[in-house]
């Protein structure tokens, strides 16, 4: 019997080991699955673009080909509609922003080569139009952002890191050189806008995770240096910042932006909030779904969504809605 | 070794063998599910379109044809339900629920042209 009294001790022990659960911290926010789920779009590095009540996402990888295929998801009625197919080579690790009432796609890969064109949608027409080829080199893993009358492609991996950021004007259909972005190369960063400034954070380079954090300021055209998305400082604000990583999914709702799942080493499904009034980052309720790399997140009419993605090479079509002030469901 | 303590043994590993596997995260088990995918075509700018009701609800609404540039609609219900039914029968096999030019040309439908 003196046996059998240690194999409950044992028994218990990796019942202890077991129990995770119980002693995490809870963090606000909420995520619901929007229905109906289908695997059918699955892709990753998807480029997409808001305009009005819908979101345009196309092109990307699902394992096998690169896509070209253009989906509007309408947020009023939870449905999706296939619009005319993106124009240029298939690719994924394209970049894609609205200006005004029109939708911008360009560089990328299209498995072979590091692509530099530029396509305009226009929703009214459903028709995609070829414009000026981007002004920076070819490459892919950039970041792009609209700003009032301007569109923005800035970083990206052209077979270096770059940090350059380039102005498209869709007036003159033409790119001008804007200031490079202050340091911190990288490809496959994060970026979302918030009133007429574009944060850009995260990123990779040199299998190194970038944690220097900027703004670029749409009306003075230049950069400013934020507090950096790492323990790095004396101060104990950052001391909880461990989300460096890169190929995560962001947006902006209700004034705040928000970085989603990516890689961190290994995929993770953390969720950060970030408050420009104070510069300083909150951590939120992680991201319900599987964890991924290489998500779409879009903000429309400042409800904020994160679709498709992929890990270990399963790509992701399901899609979810994050309500950052509500309490955690796990059954929504 | 007694033949009773490789019984305890025995079963001690079986239990947490069972409980490491309950222990595992639930992969949802809808996943692997064939959806149902229905057709419902609707009157739209003098033409027909479709909806794919996915599970009985809306997934798809295709106010115009897929795959093409412009917004055309479909000249006749039943080349709305044709084109509705290839996509239904895509999702159903788990294929992207993509249309394209070349695929609305192999049905015969030209109402784009």
């Amino acid at each position: 019997m003196r046996y059998l009294k240690g194999y409950c001790l044992l028994l218990m022990a990796s019942l202890a080991a077991c129990s995770k659960s119980s002693t995490s911290t809870t963090y606000l926010g909420n995520w619901v699955k929007k229905r109906p789920q289908y695997r059918g779009v699955a892709r990753s590095n998807a480029a997409s673009f808001v305009i009005g009540n819908k979101a345009y996402v196309g092109t990307g990888y699902d394992g096998n080909d690169r896509l070209k295929d253009f989906w509007a998801y309408d947020v009023d009625q939870n449905m999706w509609t296939n619009v005319a197919p993106f124009d240029g080579p298939a690719r994924s690790g394209a970049v894609g922003m609205a200006i005004g009432t029109k939708g911008y796609i360009g560089t990328g890969y299209d498995g072979i080569n590091k692509l530099n064109d530029f396509y305009e949608y226009n929703p009214d027409a459903n028709a995609w139009t070829r414009k000026a080829d981007f002004g920076g080199t070819p490459r892919y893993g950039a970041v792009a952002f609209g700003l009032k009358d301007f569109g923005y492609i800035a970083t990206g991996y052209d077979g270096n890191w770059q940090v350059d950021n380039w102005e498209y004007n869709p007036a003159t259909n033409s790119w001008t050189q804007a200031q490079a972005m202050i340091s911190g190369k990288r490809q496959d960063a994060s970026a979302f806008v918030i009133g007429n400034k574009a944060y850009v954070c995260m990123g990779t380079a040199n299998s190194t995770f970038i944690t220097d954090f900027y703004v670029f300021d749409g009306d003075t055209k230049s950069w400013a240096t934020l507090n950096s998305i790492d323990n790095v400082s004396d101060s104990s604000f950052d001391d909880s910042y461990n989300f460096k990583g890169s190929g995560a999914a962001s947006f902006a709702i209700g004034g705040k932006g928000y970085i989603v799942s990516g890689t961190k080493g290994s995929l993770s499904s953390a969720v950060w909030e970030y408050n420009p009034q104070n510069d300083r980052w909150t951590q939120k309720t992680d991201f319900e779904g599987a964890a991924r790399t290489g998500a779409t997140g879009f903000n429309v009419k400042d409800r904020g969504f994160v679709v498709l993605g992929v890990s270990n090479n399963q790509p992701f079509d399901d899609m979810l809605e994050f309500y950052p002030n509500a309490e955690y469901n796990k059954n929504d | 070794m007694t033949k009773r303590n490789k019984i305890i043994i025995g079963v001690g590993a079986a239990l947490i063998c069972l409980i490491g596997l309950c222990w595992l995260p639930g992969k949802e088990s809808d996943d692997n599910r064939q959806p149902v995918a229905q057709v419902a075509p609707f009157e739209v700018d003098g033409g027909w379109g479709y909806k794919i009701i996915l599970d009985g609800q809306p997934f798809i609404y295709q106010n115009i044809i897929p795959g093409v540039p412009g917004k055309h609609v479909f000249k006749t219900r039943e080349n709305a339900v044709k084109v509705g039914q290839r996509v239904a029968e895509k999702i159903v096999h788990n294929e992207m629920p993509s249309i394209s030019r070349e695929e609305l040309l192999a049905m015969h439908i030209t109402d784009f042209q």
